[in-house]
């Protein structure tokens, strides 16, 4: 029976979990790999982990990354673009499990993490939070205080830390108000001089709504300083807005490679090999945009560009998604992309959320294809020395994260990478996602298998990062 | 006879048209930033939000709307590859009135809290 049979009648376990079988069958991109299970046995939470592929990619993990629920309170919650409550410092946990390791990744202009008296910068090692150490308590109640601390739930929170700078031998302690703090998508626009030309150099962390004017500035500046390359970091992107991908993409490359090719194609399950099962649209390859899209710059506007045949990409395992698309859909009609970092997320997928009673369940739908049909990359995109297992190979190189210098800084290490590259087409030795101060030979045992960070930024990830 | 009837109403039409307009031009839209926001002031703002758009929690940063008038909503959590598009805001003071007025709808609420100058 379709989905509507059963929908939004709340409080029978059965009728929910029909509704759930019915609505996979219907839109499910591998519903036909979901095995079918009587309704009737399972909770309605279980039953939902149920209605998912188990087949696994080339590399062994699972196929389908990307399945799970929001209560629809939250699902529904709104912000102005770019807002939410916070410190505006974004932790990078490279040890999850005692000893942790905890860092500053970035941080936000303007926000508490940055005020007089609090002074964070990337490399700043949180060593305690609310009086427990951060480090090695793994008590119950200490693991709550620490993601109490860390990731408060509103503004107005005020907890204290104790950190190490980069480079001090000593520790300091301070209190932190949370606030609704204002994201700066792109930060940190400028030329870096070489001998040969100006490279240009930009981080993109966010693909919000405020982002396209941000990018657009950033381009105009990069354009004026007449850069012969760019370096695109895009470590800690986790994606959004298709349609800003669609811009940068546009803006990097210009029109002599884009012009009436594909972005991006939507490809749903074979049900539906020319309509959008869920908005009833055609389904038309997407161009690429070579005007602004209305997000925080009127429709219609000119996009600059740079008209680079090549451009290099800074990306970690946070690197997800609509990002994904931009080294994917720029590979697609032949610019070529140079990726030093580490493998990218893997997630050339979406969902339209649907909630039914009081859920909102995201199961993939869709995914992304570029202008030569290639989306096959859900082990992700990786530099091509990556040792060991890799996604979709891509010239470049494996470099660790460097949170002992500043993003933007020449001499951080995948910048850096990034630049000898471009000179002499070589890389440093391969080191993946290993971060540099934790010793390899206790580092399997700490980090999780090819990570090099786990941000909170993403809403597949837990809100809450720290576990026993 | 028909001919000066008609005529006659176009005349009033057009009379009536000009009125009208003349009151719109007395009363414009102008863009506008808010200047002293007050606690009520940010209440009401995300109030009216929240029911432009069907009731869901907004979170607003204190400084909205106090440096452009152009207010940006969009979900709280994105899913990564998002299809749709956030929904647009505009503050605007007619005569001594703060309106906001959402873009998609064209839905005004004047904002009897808040004051607000010509951006």
């Amino acid at each position: 029976m379709p989905s509507g049979s059963f929908a939004a009648q709340c409080g029978s376990t059965l009728t929910e979990n029909n509704w759930l079988r019915s609505w996979t069958n219907e839109l499910y991109l591998w519903y036909d790999e979901v095995t079918d299970r009587d309704p009737a046995l399972s909770t309605t939470p279980d039953y939902f982990a149920l209605l998912k592929t188990t087949a696994t990619t080339p590399s062994g993990k699972p196929k389908d990354k990307f399945h799970f629920t929001y209560a629809t309170s939250a699902w529904l919650a709104l912000s102005q673009s770019g807002v939410s409550a916070g410190y505006g410092a974004e932790w990078a946990v490279i040890a999850r499990f005692p000893p942790r390791r905890i860092v500053v990744a970035y941080t936000e202009p303007n926000s508490p993490a940055t005020a007089a008296g609090v002074n964070l910068a990337r490399g700043a090692e949180v060593l305690a939070v609310d009086g427990v150490d951060a480090v090695n308590d793994n008590t119950q109640t200490g693991v709550a205080t620490l993601n109490a601390g860390l990731f408060p739930a509103a503004s107005g929170e005020t907890h204290s830390f104790t950190v190490r700078d980069l480079g001090a031998s000593t520790p300091r302690t301070f209190t932190m108000q949370s606030a609704n703090v204002t994201l700066t998508p792109v930060q940190n626009v400028a030329p870096i001089t070489t001998a040969s030309g100006p490279v240009g150099y930009m981080l993109f962390n966010d693909h919000i709504a405020t982002a396209e004017s941000a990018l657009i500035t950033a381009i105009d500046t990069l354009k004026a300083a007449n850069i012969t390359d760019l370096v695109l970091d895009i470590r800690y992107n986790g994606g959004g807005y298709l349609d800003i991908a669609n811009e940068l993409a546009f803006m990097i490359a210009g029109s002599g490679p884009t012009a009436g090719r594909t972005f991006e194609q939507i490809v749903f399950n074979p049900k539906y090999p020319t309509t959008d099962p869920v908005t009833g649209q055609a389904l038309a390859p997407i161009p690429f945009h070579t005007t602004t899209q209305g997000f925080s710059v009127s429709s219609g506007q000119p996009l600059p560009a740079l008209n680079l045949p090549r451009v290099f990409v800074l990306t970690g395992t946070g690197t997800c998604s609509a990002s994904e698309s931009i080294i994917n859909s720029l590979r697609g009609v032949g610019v070529q992309v140079i990726q030093v970092g580490a493998t990218t997320c893997g997630k050339p997928y979406g969902f339209y959320p649907q909630d039914n009673c009081g859920t909102t369940y995201f199961s993939i739908e869709f995914k992304g294809v570029n202008a030569i049909g290639f989306g096959d990359y859900t082990d992700g995109f990786s530099p091509g020395n990556t040792a060991g297992v890799a996604g979709t190979l891509v010239p470049g190189c494996s470099v660790a994260d460097d949170f002992a210098h500043a993003l933007g800084d020449p001499a951080e290490g995948r910048l850096a990478a990034a630049l000898g590259y471009r000179m002499s087409t070589t890389c440093p030795a391969p080191s993946g996602f290993a971060p540099p101060s934790v010793k390899s030979s206790v580092r399997s045992a700490l980090v999780p298998e090819a990570d090099d960070g786990l941000m909170s930024k993403s809403p597949w990830r837990e809100n809450r990062m720290l576990r026993r | 006879m028909a001919r000066e009837s008609d005529a006659s109403s176009v005349i009033r039409l057009r009379t009536l048209a000009l009125l009208l307009s003349g009151c719109a031009s007395a009363q414009p839209d102008v863009a506008a930033v808010i200047d002293k926001p007050t606690k009520e002031s940010r209440a009401e703002l995300a109030q009216a939000v929240s029911s432009a758009l069907n009731g869901a929690p907004v979170t607003l940063a204190d400084d909205a709307l106090t440096r452009d008038s152009l207010l940006i909503i969009e979900r709280a959590h994105l899913s990564g590859r998002d299809l749709d598009k956030p929904e647009h805001f505009r503050l605007v003071k007619i005569g001594k009135d703060c309106a906001l007025v959402h873009e998609r709808t064209g839905k005004r609420t004047t904002l009897a809290s808040t004051t607000c100058v010509p951006k």
